[in-house]
């Protein structure tokens, strides 16, 4: 088994009991992964677990894959399908908080202030700003503008049409344009717009 | 108005088909929201692709190996019949027929490895060896062991099977245990750890903690199907608080 061997013939190997080729496939994919649901959670240690449960739900389900799809294409459904269980998971936390201590959830769930005074500046802007922007929007964007990955698969990926893809990726990027400031005016459809299809 | 957001892309990315290039042109020309839409996407797009790649946890791999327990062994989803699983389990079975009968004194802490081969070596002489009771009475009881289990432990509770499952096997392998309640919550929280794999007869049910987590562990005799009788003992084990996969063992009957 060679390092340079192809994902389709590491799970294949890995299907049939060899377990180093499922180390190399976390390890080759691992940074992906991990950079896709930071981007898409905000947040590190959600990411390590979004990253983490990836791997072990790809591990598990490994025999579900046909080879039908890219592996790569298979594997970021996966993820996403993980950090969408990481927001639902954030979205009921807040709730409990407010019933058991009021002064603790609005500490909580305040937007961390970005520093000024570092020198990653900028890239803290848009990680806080990126979390502002509704899910589905953002999920596109980050997968069209982060991982460079082309409409078509993100559209397999999201088991959406290609062109729900080049308008959550647009109306994404437009949100996160607005959301960092700047000239453009007062926010306009794009940015206004929830979770709703174009 | 309609906004035609999917070309505005396209214009972007510059690839908009030439035939709709006017179209659009003239679409901004009137529509001010698009205007502003366009260079906050601009924006957007330059400040999403300038952001750092960021380092995974080095310890990711590893991470995902304990999370997943055994389950990291690699193979076909059948966990009992991962590669390997048989040779593991007849090394086991051959440690754990070795040892010598050590007793069964419950209610004393004992390592859990101490308690499975002294249950083993007293095969189904005293009253709280469950295998061969069940067989007879079709019933499974949850059993509370103040017991750690670890990795070795499964690995002798799987093979420890391998004396008493012939008379249940011989019994009625096909016939459904009569589960208890609390039993059949610690069989759910099993099956939903390990996505409903545990498809054969469930013969023991234990509470206990595996590796200091609170944990159900499952022996389920599994057989091919098609009527054939089991072949193989299966221990499953699944966190109590969160119904998680926490680790697996099986052997050869």
């Amino acid at each position: 088994m060679e390092p340079s061997d192809s994902d389709e013939l590491l799970i294949r190997r890995f299907q049939q009991g060899n377990a180093d080729a499922f180390e190399i496939l976390v390890r080759r994919h691992g940074g992906r992964v991990y950079n896709l649901c930071l981007r898409i959670l905000g947040d590190p240690e959600e990411a390590a677990d979004a990253s983490q449960d990836t791997f072990v739900t790809a591990l598990r389900k490994a025999h579900t894959f046909r080879g039908e799809a890219a592996f790569t294409t298979w594997l970021h459904r996966v993820a996403v399908n993980a950090c969408y269980d990481s927001l639902r998971r954030k979205r009921r936390r807040p709730m409990l908080r407010v019933i058991t201590d009021p002064d603790e959830e609005s500490a909580e769930t305040r937007l961390p202030v970005p520093d000024h005074a570092e020198g990653v500046v900028l890239s803290i802007d848009v990680a806080a700003a990126l979390r502002e922007i509704p899910q589905e929007f953002r999920i596109a964007l980050v997968m069209a503008d982060v991982q460079d990955l082309p409409y078509d698969e993100i559209a397999r990926v999201l088991d959406v049409p290609v062109g729900t893809v080049k308008s959550r990726v647009f109306r994404g990027r437009a949100a996160l344009g607005r959301a960092l400031g700047g000239t453009g005016g007062e926010p306009s459809r794009a940015s206004r717009a929830s979770e709703e299809e174009a | 108005m309609n906004h035609p957001h999917e070309q505005l892309v396209d214009l972007m990315d510059g690839t908009l088909d030439e035939d709709l290039l006017a179209g659009v042109l003239a679409h901004l020309e009137t529509c001010a929201d698009c205007r502003a839409d366009l260079e906050a996407a601009r924006r957007g797009r330059e400040a999403a692709r300038a952001l750092p790649e960021a380092d995974p946890p080095a310890d990711l791999h590893g991470r995902v190996v304990a999370a997943a327990g055994s389950g990291a062994r690699g193979g076909p989803p059948r966990w009992s019949r991962w590669a390997g699983a048989a040779a593991a389990a007849a090394v086991v079975l051959a440690i754990a027929i070795a040892l010598p009968n050590v007793g069964n004194d419950d209610g004393d802490l004992r390592s859990a490895s101490e308690a499975v081969a002294g249950d083993s070596a007293g095969g189904g002489a005293q009253g709280e060896s469950v295998a061969q009771p069940n067989a007879a009475s079709g019933a499974v009881r949850l059993r509370q062991e103040d017991l750690d289990y670890d990795q070795a432990a499964l690995q002798d509770l799987a093979a420890q099977q391998q004396r008493t499952a012939g008379a249940a096997a011989a019994e009625d392998s096909s016939r459904p245990a009569t589960l208890s309640s609390a039993t059949r919550d610690a069989a759910r929280c099993v099956r939903e750890a390990f996505d409903g794999q545990p498809t054969g007869r469930l013969i023991r049910i234990i509470e206990a903690t595996f590796d200091g987590r609170d944990a159900y562990i499952a022996v389920y005799l599994e057989g091919p199907g098609a009527g054939q009788p089991p072949d193989t003992a299966a221990v499953y084990v699944a966190s109590r608080d969160d119904c998680q996969l926490l680790s697996f063992a099986s052997a050869r009957i």
